[in-house]
């Protein structure tokens, strides 16, 4: 196998290797399912119970999706006025960097006082999860403009917004996508956490999580085939990213083409 | 050859008209008169900084004037002045009857960077009408006005860049990008080409190929040329007239009316002609920084 192709199915064989470990220290061990499942368990209730994990994976996915993409359009506005002025991102940053080292589980609930039970909660509290990682890296992408480009564009009297639109934006463009592909993973920690409390609706990963959990030993393997759901959305999404991030390098031509 | 100082750039304007390859001093020369340039200190209890000046230079319409000198001496920071992206602490420069923000905003101005500052994710053809794209609204006139598309293509080819119109930067040598952030000069169609060691980066072959490139779009178009370098032979091979400074502050020392014939350079530098004017240069340059080693 020559090493393209090799580097090309790595994560398969780390993936399956990962499960063939996990399969054999069960069986070999004998864990009882009541406390840890063989992922090839796991595997077969996701099947068998399709119906009910798509119908409770949807809404997750939907509210991540849609804070997801807030916070991606609110960070990339602030960013994009605080690159313009020092003083401006000296101030907001560490709101952002309180926001980061604070965890969500301990200020969900006053979200949820303040804004109400609800979608609208959940959707802010997955953005405000998303959000710093996507800042920090917009900030930085906007302000690591060559000086050099930036003098070219103001010898013929470029524009605040040309230079922007010209050569910021697509300057930031990859740091933007690979912050993003972070906030996807914390934009299903934020829903999961959030669905219990939130009372959004009957459905939604999160709350599929809290009831096995708390039905005891005998929804073990529902609890894991929750977690196996989530863990592929939150796969599906990185992917998606991925694939977007990949073209833009290509044609940044910062990855060979 | 001969050698004047700074307080005789008039005389100099007037020596390089009797040139016929020059145009007569025409309604864009560039005019400096006690300029100076002090940058704030960097720590609290320290004094500004006086990086440039006074220095008075006149610079005729359509000529090439290239600027000499140990590093630190101002050769950037004139060209960035001139340029309208720095302001001046003290003097006038005029570009014609406009101040350097003025020329800027009419785009009068085509800069070549040291580096050849491509962007990565434009093509060639992207690359060079870059600078046209921006500000827009500024309407052609006649002295500022960007090559159409043809004129672009036929440029492109002209250089050497035929055939890479659709390539990325990534693909090109160092010379080949050094090429585009040149014809992205002329795409611009000023009248005031500013060069910044545009090819200090090059090896020798590259940089003997740049100057005759350089030159043969300058003689078919003739904008006037500011060219800074550390190269002696650079400086006489390609200047109607050579401005030495000298460092700590930044100053002129001498301005030496070169002039030889251009634009081919063909065994140009095997004359006694070129070897009088690279001495004078070099007994100039080592005056200007002998004299830098004295004033404190």
């Amino acid at each position: 196998m020559n090493r393209s192709l090799r580097v090309r199915f790595a994560p398969i064989v780390g993936l399956v290797l990962f499960f063939c470990v996990w399969e054999t220290y069960v069986r070999i061990a004998k864990i009882g399912s009541y406390k840890l499942v063989r992922p090839s368990s796991a595997f077969a209730e996701v099947w068998r119970s399709r119906a009910t994990y798509w119908a409770n994976a949807l809404p997750t996915f939907r509210v991540a999706m849609f804070g997801f993409v807030i916070a991606m359009a609110v960070a990339f506005v602030v960013a994009s006025l605080i690159a313009q002025s020092r003083t401006a991102e000296r101030a907001v940053l560490p709101v952002a960097l309180l926001v980061v080292v604070t965890p969500l589980f301990a200020y969900a609930q006053a979200i949820l006082i303040w804004i109400g039970l609800g979608v609208k909660s959940l959707v802010v509290m997955v953005a405000i999860v998303c959000f710093p990682p996507m800042l920090f890296a917009a900030t930085n992408g906007l302000k690591s403009v060559d000086p050099a480009a930036t003098e070219l564009l103001r010898s013929v009297h470029a524009s605040r917004w040309e230079i922007f639109r010209k050569l910021q934006v697509p300057t930031a463009l990859p740091q933007l996508l690979s912050a993003a592909k972070l906030s996807a993973g914390l934009s299903l920690v934020g829903v999961t956490i959030g669905e219990p409390y939130a009372f959004a609706g009957d459905e939604g990963l999160g709350l599929l999580i809290r009831r096995t959990a708390s039905a005891g030993n005998v929804a073990i393997p529902q609890l894991w085939g929750s977690i196996f759901v989530l863990g592929l959305i939150g796969s599906f999404a990185y992917l998606a990213i991925s694939g977007v991030e990949t073209a833009v390098r290509r044609w940044h031509s910062l990855d060979n083409s | 050859m001969s050698l004047s100082t700074s307080s005789s750039s008039s005389l100099n304007a007037e020596m390089l008209n009797d040139d016929p390859g020059v145009k007569p001093q025409g309604s864009l020369a560039i005019v400096i008169s006690g300029f100076s340039k002090s940058f704030p200190a960097t720590k609290k209890n320290d004094s500004p900084m006086h990086a440039v000046g006074p220095v008075d230079l006149t610079i005729v319409e359509g000529s090439f004037t290239v600027l000499i000198g140990p590093s630190g001496c101002g050769k950037t920071t004139l060209l960035k002045a001139i340029g309208g992206l720095l302001e001046p602490t003290t003097g006038i420069i005029s570009i014609g009857n406009q101040t350097p923000n003025q020329a800027r905003v009419s785009k009068l101005f085509g800069l070549v960077p040291q580096a050849p500052t491509l962007l990565p994710w434009r093509t060639v053809r992207q690359n060079v009408t870059l600078l046209n794209e921006v500000n827009a609204h500024q309407k052609a006139t006649d002295v500022a006005k960007p090559l159409s598309a043809a004129e672009l293509d036929a440029l492109l080819i002209e250089v050497g860049l035929g055939g890479f119109e659709q390539a990325k930067p990534r693909h090109l040598s160092g010379g080949m990008q050094q090429r585009v952030a040149l014809v992205r000069a002329f795409a611009t169609g000023a009248p005031v080409l500013l060069l910044d060691e545009p090819f200090a980066a090059l090896d020798e072959f590259n940089r003997a190929d740049m100057r005759q490139v350089l030159l043969k779009l300058w003689a078919k178009r003739k904008p006037t040329v500011v060219f800074t370098t550390h190269s002696l032979e650079e400086s006489v091979l390609l200047a109607d007239q050579v401005v030495v400074m000298a460092p700590r502050p930044g100053r002129i020392v001498a301005e030496i009316p070169i002039g030889l014939a251009r634009p081919n350079l063909a065994g140009i530098e095997d004359t006694a002609e070129f070897n009088d004017h690279v001495k004078g240069v070099r007994s100039a340059l080592r005056e200007a920084i002998l004299s830098a080693q004295v004033i404190p």
